[in-house]
């Protein structure tokens, strides 16, 4: 095995994994990997190994700012964005999904994206890389702690 | 109308069907919280500067938001053997030089048939005729399907020498090599024969396919700044410049040292000077691939004064 398989076998799931977790869908995670490991392949001979995989991250941390230089126009629509954080009082609903111990951050973000966030199943599961199943079964972990809450609430 | 509860189950109406109210005032609470994928892209740092420090600031800001992107990072991504072993032969295709044309076969087998017919057809014993006593007209010469360009002259307009102006090689950026059109398509794939065309000099074809390429792909850099480069070389400045300044609001430093020197080349033979002036000015002060040959040509523009 050469050195740059070596090095590639050794880093490419920490990078898959954050590219991931920077934009949610496979094709353009694996996309982002593959331009990562071909800079350190063109830099084999240059690059201070005890740099990876941070480097690697860097790498695909800069093509995700590219991607998003390109989305420009969908930005726009941020001008205000200083002006929309929520300013009302939270209700009750929001201090539990934030507070509830027994939820994981994946459950928690399940259900905002669900109930509040008016997403179906399958656009969850596509922007958080997860399955439909994977998606219905943190929903139903969820929804079940949920309403024993408010039965218990109910009850006092 | 959609509403709140359309698509979800009877386990899910029923257990929410108590707390109705209380959701409907989060949805409100939320509804203009920025896209998740722009704060999850925030959490990694991985936006561009100006919108990095807008978007980390509201998820300084908003508990909600900070709770709904945790949930991205809580995911545990794997990819399997299959998929690395595919990426990784990926990585080693594209990592392979490409090889010069001139050492396809597939470029010189055409030519060594036709150089063969030729040696054929000039050795072959040829008929001795007497010469015709009045001249014939030469045959006419075969309209060209393809209109060829070549880089205008170095020229003097108005006051000032015309600035170099070379053939940029095609580069790309990294967004093409990710992107994917809504059938699955490529925006390399899409781009390829547009570039094939450029590339041998056929600007007209080029300047075509490259129209096409920039309606299916409006935030693509290379359609219009290619275009614009193959409509220069065609002589229609104003157009050159309109598709040079579609690719200058795209802002992409990799092609901006690029485009900033074919808009100043479009300005200067199109008779707007300053306009010129301005995009070499800007060049010269930037350390970059084009500011030594900015400077000179300020120098060269003034010494024409």
């Amino acid at each position: 095995m050469g050195k740059f398989e070596e090095l590639y076998r050794t880093h490419v799931h920490a990078v898959f994994r954050f590219a991931m977790s920077v934009v949610g869908d496979r094709a353009t995670a694996e996309d982002l990997t593959s331009e990562a490991f071909l800079a350190l392949r063109r830099n084999l001979d240059t690059i201070d190994e005890s740099l990876l995989p941070g480097w690697l991250l860097t790498v695909v941390r800069n093509r995700a700012r590219d991607l998003w230089r390109r989305k420009s126009v969908e930005t726009r629509a941020l001008d205000d964005l200083a002006t929309l954080a929520p300013a009302a009082a939270a209700p009750p609903a929001e201090r539990w999904i934030l507070d509830a111990p027994e939820l994981r951050p994946v459950h928690r973000t399940c259900l905002m994206l669900r109930y509040v966030h008016e997403m179906t199943r399958a656009e969850i599961a596509a922007k958080l890389g997860l399955t439909d199943t994977q998606v219905k079964g943190h929903l139903q972990y969820g929804l079940a702690l949920l309403r024993k809450t408010y039965k218990t609430r109910e009850s006092v | 109308m959609k509403t709140p509860g359309d698509g979800w189950d009877r386990e899910e109406r029923e257990a929410l069907a108590p707390m109705e109210a209380e959701l409907e005032a989060l949805r409100a609470r939320h509804a203009g919280d920025p896209p998740f994928d722009l704060l999850r892209a925030a959490r990694a740092d991985a936006l561009p500067p100006e919108l990095q420090a807008r978007v980390s600031a509201y998820l300084d800001d908003s508990e909600w938001s900070r709770a709904l992107v945790d949930g991205a990072f809580d995911v545990e991504h794997t990819l399997d053997d299959a998929a690395a072993d595919r990426l990784l032969a990926r990585i080693t295709r594209s990592a392979e030089p490409r090889r010069p044309w001139f050492s396809r076969p597939y470029v010189w087998a055409p030519l060594a048939a036709a150089a063969t017919i030729a040696i054929i057809v000039t050795a072959w014993p040829q008929p001795r005729t007497p010469p015709s006593a009045a001249p014939t007209a030469a045959p006419a010469k075969p309209e060209s399907t393809v209109a060829r360009a070549e880089p205008p002259r170095f020229e003097a307009q108005g006051s000032i020498a015309g600035l170099p102006f070379d053939k940029p090689d095609v580069k790309l950026s990294v967004a093409a090599l990710t992107w994917r059109g809504p059938s699955g398509s490529t925006l390399v794939d899409d781009l390829a024969p547009a570039l094939d065309a450029y590339r041998r000099s056929d600007y007209a074809r080029a300047a075509q396919a490259l129209e096409r390429v920039e309606q299916r792909y409006p935030s693509s850099i290379e359609a219009p700044f290619y275009r614009g480069v193959s409509l220069l070389f065609l002589n229609d400045y104003p157009g050159a410049i309109a598709e040079l300044q579609k690719a200058e609001r795209l802002n992409d430093s990799t092609f901006a040292p690029d485009v900033a020197w074919y808009l100043a080349v479009a300005e200067q033979r199109a008779g707007n000077t300053v306009a010129a002036r301005t995009h070499l000015d800007a060049l010269c002060r930037t350390p970059g691939p084009r500011s030594g040959a900015a400077c000179d040509a300020i120098k060269k523009l003034d010494g024409a004064r």
